[in-house]
């Protein structure tokens, strides 16, 4: 990898990776790995399963580069819209993930190492509060919440990782807040079987 | 837009630690440097499928099976050698290696045994070695000279049903693989690489009537071509393919194949790749598509109703069954 991928747009990446440059494709992971990756977690709450996930992510857009026409600078975006789709469908994203990084690596699921352990398990246990109040909304709805709320996407990306209108993105988030204000004695109380995040809402 | 929404706030993000972010690229690296491959259908039968279509050809002039005494292969390169890790033992099916002239050889490492064509020096020195050594127990071995100096010894252990080839090279090196069933190899590296035809270039589907009875179809999705029923690459190979024209249209018509006049469009193909779409016995109505390019073949699975309940990738230089 050298300085010319570093400085180039995602676009140009994309562009020279369906050309064949691993190091274009390396870049992009580089980019959006991390915020995939903590996405994945947020949707699924298991870190093990979001690093599996991830790849799955990069492998599934190179799979498809030849499908797709990604509007110009909305890569990170359509990579958002693969891991909305592959935590859709955990169980069998995950299948296919783990024999497929079995088949090319050899290599079991990775252990975070123990400076992080700590944080990982407490953003585990604070993570599954969260989706067990989330689980509330309907699907679309956590879509434009993880996307918008947590990962911090534009309406604009979040429309081009759903496939939809903005005004849908706009109006999904209206509902969702919506549906949270009003859920949310119902989603503390859900929550309060963990004490530390009962704690943390007083 | 860092908007906070109430008591639905997720953790802090975390970064990705160093070793995953390391196997990633190396997998990233890897998709985009070759196939990614992965291998969910049925494994060709740990029986000695081809063996048998091949003998049955020699002593009974069989025709089907003639056509599927198909010389399976891929091209085994140092990359390959590297990029593919041992995974475990398999107890059941073989691997099919290919020799220069495109005749098979059969190992099946569950079974400590095999076959060959016996058209195929390759195949007599494999097997000859095999029985001198007296070890048709657990563990066996053999090994071939390579052009240009060097070794590639071939061992399995018939209790792990494991097969690795092992290359010695003239300058001192090795690489050591592990073979899968299913896996179609050469037997002398680099020796079909100028043959844009050979199967290990392709996906082959074996379109079973019954056990043993059928034809092959080759899906080249670099090409974006595919044939049926005739092996295209060598003359050897084409010449064990004598179609049984009411076999064939079964075949034809089980497997909803093309049966145009161009004997490379055997599935529905255009310009951008190929789709091709037939049914199973349960109802599943499975589709193999590939862009023109690839180095694999994309199987989906539908229910009648739609939904998707099966995805796989196949890599080129894979055998399976169709249905």
């Amino acid at each position: 990898m050298g300085d010319r991928s570093a400085g180039e747009a995602d676009s140009v990446l994309w562009t020279r990776t369906v050309e064949g440059d691993p190091d274009a494709f390396a870049e992009l992971y580089r980019r959006h790995g991390k915020r995939i990756y903590n996405y994945l977690f947020r949707r699924v709450g298991d870190w093990s399963e979001a690093e599996d996930l991830t790849a799955s992510v990069f492998l599934e857009a190179y799979r498809r580069r030849h499908e797709v026409a990604i509007p110009e600078e909305k890569v990170g975006a359509w990579f958002f819209g693969i891991a909305t789709n592959l935590a859709h469908n955990r169980r069998r994203s995950l299948r296919s993930a783990r024999r497929l990084l079995e088949r090319l690596a050899g290599a079991v699921s990775a252990r975070p190492g123990e400076s992080d352990a700590s944080a990982r398990a407490e953003a585990r246990e604070q993570m599954g509060a969260v989706l067990a109040a989330m689980s509330a909304l309907p699907r679309e709805q956590q879509d434009v919440v993880a996307l918008c709320l947590w990962s911090g996407l534009s309406y604009e990306d979040a429309a081009v990782a759903l496939s939809i209108p903005i005004g849908t993105v706009r109006s999904r988030l209206s509902r969702a807040r919506a549906a949270l204000a009003e859920l949310e004695p119902g989603s503390r109380h859900g929550i309060s079987q963990n004490q530390e995040v009962e704690e943390l809402l007083r | 837009m860092n908007e906070r929404i109430g008591l639905l706030e997720p953790p802090t993000e975390l970064e990705l630690p160093p070793e995953v972010m390391e196997r990633h690229l190396r997998l990233l690296r890897q998709a985009v440097t070759a196939p990614a491959p992965t291998k969910r259908w049925r494994r060709p039968s740990r029986r000695l499928l081809w063996v048998a279509a091949a003998l049955a050809l020699v002593a009974a002039g069989a025709v089907a099976a003639a056509t599927k005494a198909g010389l399976f292969d891929r091209v085994v390169t140092r990359a390959d050698l590297d990029a593919r890790v041992t995974s475990g033992a398999r107890t059941s099916d073989g691997v099919l290696f290919v020799d220069p002239d495109g005749r098979y050889i059969s190992v099946v490492p569950a079974e400590s045994g095999g076959g060959f064509d016996p058209a195929s020096p390759y195949g007599r020195q494999l097997f000859r070695s095999l029985e001198s050594r007296g070890e048709n127990g657990e563990n066996a071995q053999t090994t071939i000279e390579l052009p240009g100096g060097g070794t590639r010894t071939i061992r399995w252990k018939r209790g792990e049903g494991t097969l690795t080839v092992t290359d010695e090279h003239a300058d001192g090196t090795t690489a050591t693989t592990t073979l899968r069933s299913g896996d179609v190899v050469p037997l002398v590296p680099g020796s079909l690489r100028d043959q844009p035809l050979t199967p290990d270039k392709a996906v082959t589907f074996e379109l079973e009537l019954r056990p043993d009875y059928g034809y092959s179809l080759w899906i080249y999705p670099q090409r974006n071509e595919a044939y049926v029923a005739t092996p295209p690459w060598t003359e050897s190979a084409k010449a064990t393919a004598v179609a049984d024209e009411d076999v064939l249209r079964e075949v034809v018509r089980r497997f909803a194949l093309s049966t145009g006049a161009d004997r490379h469009r055997a599935v529905p193909i255009d310009g951008t790749g190929g789709r091709w779409t037939f049914s199973l016995a349960d109802g599943t109505i499975r589709t193999v598509t590939w862009n023109a390019g690839d180095r694999w073949v994309t199987v989906t699975d539908r229910a009648p109703s739609g939904a998707i309940h099966g995805e796989e990738v196949l890599p080129i230089g894979t055998r399976v069954f169709a249905g």
